[in-house]
This record gives structure tokens, sequence and C-alpha cells, in this order.
């Protein structure tokens, strides 16, 4: 298994927010988790990527086997996790080269490998530019910085094309963006996807699936994982809203 | 050592007819101005949490002219960008001490100035008058034993940046006054790189005053590249005044040192005059360094820029003083004044203080500070994608000054003070244990 989540429960401030999740993605697998607003999809990513505020009070999660949690994010980025912004940072002044740079050769001398040169990593940029069809005409421009909201998103998608992880985790990616970035974003995360990584796409639409197909379809509700389905769960919420999911968990309650 | 004891020792110092007879008339009577001002207390508002009450704790020594000069370190830059001039123990240190360049230029030393040029040195001595002239600068024209003197003639382009390393004294508690001198006439142009180093690990004071006058169409450009230890402390005042359509461009890295203090003071006298100010601090564990900018618009249409940068860290301090003062006649302004501080720990602090004084009713005038830490969410986004804490954090850093440092228009400067500006965020400049001027040789990677 790749990434295994096991009966994680965490807050932040005190507060509640997963309530026990659980959660196995294996290689070469598109898992999609939905679900309504404030049910801690995105902080089930957050506390994937191992952002610094909140409390795991229970559970763990392991990739290849190795847990996570004690981890700084960096570690966690270098062992093979990628989040998806769903608010892509802009950061004036470093550019996106040498931000880059340093995030590659960092997880290169990470994993015992040696750092890219100047050449090499060039050549790799218009590799992956070429791949995913997005252009990183930011190449000189400071990372984000001006960037409008669909550059901002295709510019994630660039980077995870360059960055190659196991498991790639994008939050929200559709969220902004037009009907032709979508399709551009989508195009890019499928040219991502390879028999030995794993994809799982956090949103609130079912759009985004249409282009991104998914293996499982998670609902989390109420902190937990209510409910797991194909492809089709997707599309039975797209019809009938998340009101009877609602329904039945409180009526199990 | 207290100000009294300190006052005692430069009547004790003051010889007539000592050093530099040519000038004993100016000097008894900038000596008399200083004894009638006083030493500078904190409890005046200029001198504000500067930290001037640690100068006078120090039983002072003069630079004697026994001391065995200082051998000049290998400077990256000098010989390939720069003519290069040194100064240490309070004197030039060179077998030519004046030397004619090109077409009637002037450079060298002042001492020797004095003796070959008296008429235009004596002049420009005494142009600025002591009614006006503060405690150190007074203290200054009493006993400065030499300086840098560069005359540039009219519609004269200075071929070569010429540089000006100034090494304060290996011995203890010296006090090196140096007085630097710079006149370009009408439609000159010139850029000098001014250097202070300290050379050892005793405490010492340098108190330079430099006078720049700045003909009508002139142009210049003034670099300073400071780096001491933690022990010395380095004072400088400049005196910048400026004719029609001329144009200024002051540049100032402070890498290391104790206490260094900065003060600029700038007269727009012509009509269309333009001035601009630069200024990047890196101050670090005990440190404590100030840039007090005071510029005066006199007369119509002139502008004025100041954007200067503070990182503060572990428990330093750093101070911004500008004060924009516009004249009544002084129509058609334009002054911006900006100070941005990165304060990266809780026990660093930063004092911002722009100031804009305004008698004129059409000007464009604006200023700005803010102070903040670095910014965790780029941090944590740095972090996810790869990128250690610590290198996130350099990155981040080197993103606030890099805009500093990209404004320096001689390539081999540029790229030198970019790489002691990531060393110096590294941790890994040395406050001149050495000479830092062989210290670092260039590399051109981040991380």
């Amino acid at each position: 298994m790749l990434l295994e989540i096991k009966n994680l429960c965490a807050g932040i401030n005190g507060k509640e927010i997963l309530k026990g999740v659980n959660l196995q993605i294996n290689k070469g697998e598109v898992h999609a988790i939905m679900g309504p607003n404030g049910t801690g999809k995105s902080t089930l990513a957050s506390i994937i990527a191992g952002r610094p505020g909140y409390d795991i009070t229970n559970g763990d999660i392991l990739l290849n086997g190795k847990s996570l949690l004690g981890m700084p994010p960096e570690q966690r980025a270098q062992e093979g996790i990628f989040l998806g912004f769903q608010y892509p940072v802009e950061i004036p002044g470093v550019s996106m080269s040498s931000f880059l740079r340093a995030a590659i050769n960092e997880t290169r001398r990470y994993r015992g490998q040696l750092p890219l040169g100047a050449v090499a990593f060039a050549r790799r940029m218009k590799e992956k530019e070429e791949m995913v069809e997005i252009k990183a005409k930011m190449k000189n421009r400071s990372v984000n910085e001006g960037f409008s909201g669909g550059e901002k998103k295709k510019n994630e998608i660039f980077q995870l094309a360059m960055l190659e992880p196991e498991v790639a985790i994008l939050d929200e990616t559709d969220s902004g963006l037009d009907i032709d970035a979508l399709r551009i974003v989508a195009g890019g995360v499928n040219k991502c996807k390879t028999a030995e990584n794993a994809t799982v796409v956090i949103t609130h639409y079912q759009r985004l699936l249409e282009y991104i197909v998914p293996n499982y379809v998670h609902i989390l509700y109420g902190g937990r994982v209510v409910k797991t389905g194909g492809r089709e769960l997707s599309l039975e919420l797209e019809e009938k809203g998340y009101d009877w999911i609602k329904a039945q968990v409180e009526g199990e309650e | 050592m207290s100000a009294e004891n300190f006052l005692a020792s430069l009547e004790r110092w003051f010889q007539p007819g000592g050093e530099l007879p040519e000038v004993g008339e100016l000097r008894r009577a900038a000596l008399e101005r200083a004894l009638a001002l006083g030493v500078p207390t904190t409890k005046m508002e200029r001198w504000r949490q500067s930290g001037v009450e640690k100068v006078f704790e120090h039983n002072y020594n003069l630079p004697k002219r026994d001391r065995l000069p200082m051998t000049p370190g290998r400077c990256q830059i000098n010989g390939r960008a720069t003519t290069a001039m040194h100064f240490s123990a309070g004197r030039i240190e060179s077998a030519q001490p004046l030397q004619r360049l090109q077409d009637g230029v002037i450079a060298g030393s002042l001492r020797a100035a004095l003796k070959e040029e008296p008429e235009l040195v004596q002049r420009l001595l005494a142009e600025r008058g002591l009614e006006k002239m503060g405690f150190f600068n007074a203290v200054n024209m009493a006993f400065f034993t030499d300086g840098f003197f560069l005359y540039v003639p009219k519609n004269v382009v200075l071929a070569k940046p010429i540089q000006v390393i100034h090494v304060l004294g290996e011995y203890r508690d010296a006090l090196e006054n140096l007085r630097n001198f710079v006149v370009l006439e009408e439609g000159a142009e010139a850029t000098l790189l001014f250097c202070d180093h300290s050379s050892g690990r005793e405490y010492g004071l340098a108190n330079s005053v430099n006078q720049f006058q700045i003909g009508p169409n002139a142009g210049f450009k003034l670099y300073r590249v400071q780096n001491l230890s933690d022990e010395a402390a380095c004072f400088h005042q400049d005196f910048f005044t400026q004719q029609e359509n001329s144009r200024l461009f002051s540049h100032t890295i402070g890498f290391n040192g104790g206490l260094l203090r900065g003060e600029a003071h700038v007269d727009l006298q012509g009509k269309g005059a333009d001035c601009e100010f630069v200024g990047l601090s890196l101050a670090s564990r005990g440190q404590r360094m100030e840039n007090f900018v005071k510029v005066e618009h006199q007369v119509p249409q002139c502008t004025s820029r100041e954007v200067f940068k503070y990182i503060v860290d572990d428990y330093a301090r750093g101070l911004f003083n500008g004060h924009v003062l516009v004249h009544p006649d002084a129509q058609k302004t334009e002054a911006y004044q900006h100070n941005s501080n990165i304060v990266l720990t809780d026990k660093a602090k930063m004092s911002s203080r722009p100031f804009l004084e305004i008698y004129a009713d059409d000007v464009k005038c604006s200023h700005g500070s803010s102070v903040g830490q670095l910014d965790e969410e780029a941090l944590f986004y740095m972090r996810q994608r790869g990128i250690s804490e610590e290198n996130a954090r350099l990155l981040l850093l080197y993103a606030f000054a890099a805009d500093v440092i990209n404004q320096i228009d001689i390539e081999p400067l540029r790229r030198q003070l970019d790489d002691m500006v990531k060393k110096r965020l590294r941790g890994e400049l040395p406050s001149c244990e050495d000479c830092v001027l062989s210290c670092s040789q260039p590399e051109f990677e981040v991380l």
C-alpha cells in the first residue's frame, strides 16, 4: 500500500475536526475526496502535508509503511508527498527557477542522489513544459507573483510534473478555473499519472472528475469518511446534492 | 571614561601647529565648537536610541605615525573594476599619495592635496562654516589626520570607479578621523566605492566626515560597504550639496559592525536636482545599525527617493530616521521615503521614523514603513516542496535583500556583494577576523 490513513483524529485550537479518518491508497489509483464545506477536506490535506498548527490526537499516516507524523513538512515532501494548494502563495523576489531547483536538489540530496546541474535542470523544465502543455513562462518571474488564479493553479501542476511525487494531493485545484483552464489543469494531472504513483483529488463538484476519472470516491462528512464508492457516487452526488448524505449519517446516529 | 574625560582628552590631544598646521586656525575653532557643544546624549532627539553613550566609555588613542601600516588585503573587486586607495591608521598607504589621473582629475590623500593644492583645499575645508557643525564633525575637523580627496574638472567623466578602503587600526581604543572631499565640477561624473573595515578584534571608533559637492549636471554614485568587527564602531557623516540637474545615487550595505551609524545630509540647491538613497542593513548578535537621512528641498522641481531595508536578528537593533524637509519655495518637489524591515526574533528591535516636513503646497511626497516577520504561509509552501526550513528562510531573506543588491551597476561588485549577502545570511561571513577583503570567493549558487 502506498498511503494509508488509520483512524486519524485531529483538531486545531482544541476543536476536533477529523474524527477517525480511514483511507487506503494503492499505486496507480486516483481517489476523489468530496463533501460539503467545512467537513475537514482541506484539514486532511494539510495534515498529510504537515502544516504546522494542528494537534493529532489519534491515529497514523503511513507512506510506504513509514509514519509521516513525526516528520517536518519538507521531509514528507522529500518522501514523496505533494500538496497542490487551494491558494498558492506568492513569493516576491524568489524566482521560479531558483525555487524549483532548490526543491528538486534538496529532495535529491535526501534520497542520496547527486544534484541536478543547470543544464539538466533546464532540460527537465523544457520536457515537463511539453508534457503537461503548461508553459513555465514564469521561469524568471517570482513564484506566483502577479499570477491570475488560473495561472497559479497551472503553476501548481507544472511543479507537480517537475517534482514527480509518489502521492499528489490536489486541494480544490478546480476552484476558480474556467472550463478551458480546467481542461488544461486536468490534462496535466493525467499526464503525471503512472502505475507507480497515486493522485488524491479534493473537490466540491464532480465537474473535475469528468476529466480526472477516479477509481474511488470518498465522502467526508463530520470528520469521517461516511461513504466510499466508485465513479458513480460522484454522479449521484451531483444529482442529489449532499443532503441525503447528511440525512443518512444523522439517521444512523 | 566618561563624557567629561572625553572632552578633557580632546583638549589634551590638541597641538596647535601639530598635524597639518595649514588648517591650524580652523582646527582650533572646531575644537572650541566641540567643547562648547559637549558630547551628544540619547536625550537629544537625533541621538535617541543611538547607543552613543557607549562611545564615551573608552580611553581613546589617536593613530600614531610610527604604527606599521596594514598590509592591504587582496580584494576581489579592486584592480579589475576599480582604482583602489588604502587608508589605515588614519593615513593613506601609498607611495604616490596624490595622483593626477586623466584630464586634470586629482585623486588621493587630502593631506597631500593640502600641500600641493593649498588654496583649493583650504577653501573647501572652510566652506561649510562651523556654526552648523555637530559634535563629531567638529571633533573630526580638529583631529583629522588624512582623508580621500577627489577633484573632477568640468565635463570630465572618471574612467574607472575609485575604491577607497579604510581599515580601522589594530590598536586598542583607536579613534580615527578621516575627512574626505569630493568635488565634481559642472557636467562631471564619478563613481566611488567606500569600504569600511576593521583589522582586529579591538574596540575602535572610525569617525569619518565626507563632503561631496556635486556641480550642475554632474552625476555622482557612491557605494559603501561596511564590514567591521562586532567590537568596532563606525560613524560617518555625508554632506552633499547638489546644483541644478545634478544626480546622486547613494548605495550602502552594512554587513557587520558593533555600532554603525550613517548620517546623510543632502542640500538640493539647484533646480531639477535628483537624489536616491538605497540601503541594506544586516544586523545580528548585539550589533546596532542606524541610518539617518535628511534631505532638504530648497528649490523647485527636485526629486528624492529613499529605500532602506533591514534584517534584524538575535538581539540586534536597527534604526532608521528619514527626514525630508520641503522649503516654501520648493514647489513641484517629488519625495519618496520607504523603510521595510524584517525582525527575526523577539529580542531584536527595529525603530523606524520616516518623517516629512512640508512647507510648499504643490508637492508629491509619500512615506511608508513596515516591520514584519517572515511570511509563515510562504515558508510552509516552500517546505511542502521539499526545501528545508533553514533554506526556505534563507531564500525569503535573500529575496528581501535582492532588489537592493540588484541596483548595483558595477557587475563585479554586484556579484561580490551578492555573494557576501548570501554568506552573511547563512552566518558564514566573518566579521573581519582576518581581513574580510580577501575572505570571500564568489560563488553562484543560492543554496
